[in-house]
């Protein structure tokens, strides 16, 4: 058990060690993971938060609410809509 | 009744296209240098020459960087389908979301750890585990661009669902028909096939300049014959793999192959156009010339389509008015038919609402009878199943015509190559270096083909693009439309620089 026990950790260790001394050792690399990392902190920190809500997730609570609202929107665009005067929630 | 305004489906719209034509710049890079990467570090195991771990690690840290850039610019895709396109999202249910998941944890474990491995793994790891990091990294890129095209092909080609009137959703009924679809399969190894051909042009391009300016002589000319041969032979690959595509649009969307071939009337012994003017004054029906000028090789359209070179290829006019003959339904059929189709899904719920469980039967059963024409009932007029002609015309004549010009262009360098003569041939090595931007503009023109050409359909027959849109504030699309050709436009450029300052460094650049 032991020796199991000193074989993981020192893997453990060896793989921290190889991906540590990767990332210091680069040059290019360290610039590529700046401008990775500025890129998901626009993505998600800007665009994401402030310009594409996940429509049917914030404004419905559960499924059903979901699907009666997409059924709603299906059947108003051919003319068929049970509550034509029903309104976005988003846009009240 | 509220409507959807015209000018939000189209910001919507033109915001999907400019996400994807920017994202599709840097994968069809990264699909295939990873492959000419691999080729190039197995002639370095194998003959364990110096030269040649030089020449990959220089590869493969151009490789990096169209990586770095490119990766997660899919994922605005991801988030346009939540906000922008919120009915269609929730109409396509899990179809959609089983192959992208499965791409997501692929793209994950696979690339992401084997790609450490061949980032940080020279001289820590066996060659013989860093050379199998490396064909992992390919492979995974390729089989996370497959389970994407699997999605991409659904929505071309709708197949192992049923449509759930309860949920309003499509539940998977195969999953191995959705994986396997015929469209999907032609559509996976035409567009890899695309990149891998981008992947040669990269790499002969820049070892022509590197020829030109007298940089690195012999790693650039080995570079040159291993991107030329392996260009030669996907070339003409993507050449194989672009007739079944068509041979799979002719079974599947026969109104995208006419709006190709600008071919309004249906004829047996049909030819390709090979060039062609098309006359901008010709409407669906008329009695107008389809051309201003064109040349035509006689019975090859029948044969792409078809194989068969005396078979009828439908033209727009049979495919919108219908021809009894050739057993072609019109457009105004199955218009009819949706409505029923959507009528009965309106039945269902005003059944369910008053708890009539035999007419919600009734009304299921004339759904599932009418389904597969769902979307015809979104329709106004017939007319309106045909895509913006000259668009997809004239892209598929570029792409096919760039097609060919690759494969002259791979053969005479690969020959001079071999010959070791290229050297002295700087106008061919001039040529090779300008084909470079002709290679994105191919695999751009061939998205066109494919995604204009099935328009109007978000789903194919099931859901055309203005049902598929969410009824959102059309300014907000416009500012999020801007900003992300902002962003797209730095990161582009952001690529070419630290891409040009890295080839400049040549192969003893380091990473």
């Amino acid at each position: 058990m032991k020796a199991m026990n000193t074989t993981i950790t020192g893997m453990i260790t060896n793989v921290y060690t190889f991906y540590s001394e990767g990332f210091k050792g680069m040059r290019l690399g360290k610039r590529l993971w700046m401008l990775i990392g500025v890129k998901l902190l626009i993505m998600f920190g800007v665009l994401k938060l402030f310009f594409f809500p996940n429509v049917l997730s914030e404004h419905f609570k559960n499924d059903a609410e979901r699907s009666d609202f997409v059924s709603e929107q299906l059947l108003r665009h051919s003319g068929k809509s049970h509550n034509i005067q029903g309104e976005q929630p988003w846009k009240q | 009744m509220e409507t959807m305004t015209s000018e939000l489906v189209d910001w919507s719209r033109a915001q999907f296209a400019l996400t994807a034509i920017y994202h599709f710049l840097f994968v069809p890079l990264t699909l295939g240098l990873s492959f000419i990467v691999a080729i190039m570090e197995t002639i370095y195991v194998k003959t364990n020459d110096p030269r040649w771990k030089k020449i990959t690690r220089f590869w493969m840290t151009l490789f990096a960087i169209n990586f770095a850039i490119g990766v997660a610019t899919g994922l605005i895709m991801e988030f346009e389908f939540g906000t922008n396109w919120a009915n269609y999202s929730w109409f396509v249910g899990d179809i959609f979301g089983a192959p992208l998941a499965i791409e997501g944890i692929l793209a994950f474990f696979l690339e992401s750890t084997f790609f450490a491995v061949m980032f940080f793994g020279w001289n820590k790891v066996s060659k013989g585990f860093h050379l199998t990091s490396t064909w992992l990294v390919a492979i995974g890129s390729n089989l996370s661009a497959y389970w994407i095209l699997v999605a991409n092909g659904w929505m071309q080609f709708p197949v192992g669902m049923a449509f759930n009137p309860e949920t309003v959703r499509n539940e998977m009924a195969s999953f191995w028909d959705v994986a396997l679809s015929p469209i999907a399969m032609a559509k996976f190894l035409h567009t890899i096939s695309s990149g891998y051909v981008i992947g040669a042009l990269f790499v002969v391009a820049i070892s022509a300049w590197m020829i030109l300016k007298g940089r690195d002589l012999i790693e650039a000319k080995r570079s040159l014959v291993v991107g030329a041969s392996f260009g030669l032979l996907v070339s003409l690959f993507l050449a194989g793999t672009g007739d079944e595509s068509a041979y799979e649009v002719a079974q599947h969307q026969p109104v995208k192959l006419a709006a190709m071939e600008g071919l309004y009337k249906g004829e047996e012994r049909a030819g390709i156009v090979a060039w062609g003017v098309l006359n901008t004054e010709k409407e669906i029906g008329d009695d107008k010339p389809e051309f201003l000028g064109n040349f035509e090789i006689p019975y090859a359209l029948s044969f792409l389509a078809y194989h068969d070179m005396n078979a009828f290829v439908p033209g727009l006019d049979d495919l919108v008015y219908g021809n009894e003959k050739h057993g072609i339904e019109s457009a105004a059929s199955k218009l009819e038919k949706g409505k029923i189709a959507v009528g009965a899904l309106s039945d269902y719920k005003t059944a369910k609402a008053s708890g009539d469980e035999a007419a919600m039967m009734e009304a299921e059963t004339m759904l599932q009878k009418y389904m597969g024409y769902f979307g015809y009932g979104y329709l106004d007029k017939p007319t309106d199943i045909v895509p913006p002609i000259a668009l997809t015309f004239y892209s598929f004549h570029l792409m096919v015509g760039l097609g060919t010009w690759f494969i002259v262009l791979f053969f005479v360098v690969l020959y001079l190559a071999m010959a070791n003569e290229i050297a002295r041939f700087r106008k061919v090595l001039w040529l090779a270096l300008f084909s470079l931007p002709l290679g994105y503009i191919a695999a751009e023109a061939g998205w066109i083909v494919a995604e204009v050409g099935r328009q109007p359909w978000a789903i194919q027959d099931l859901m055309p693009v203005h049902i598929a849109a969410t009824q959102i504030d059309a300014g907000n699309v416009q500012l999020s439309f801007w900003l992300f050709a902002v962003l797209f436009t730095v990161l582009l450029i952001a690529e070419i620089k630290i891409m040009l300052g890295q080839i400049k460094l040549g192969v003893n650049g380091g990473h």
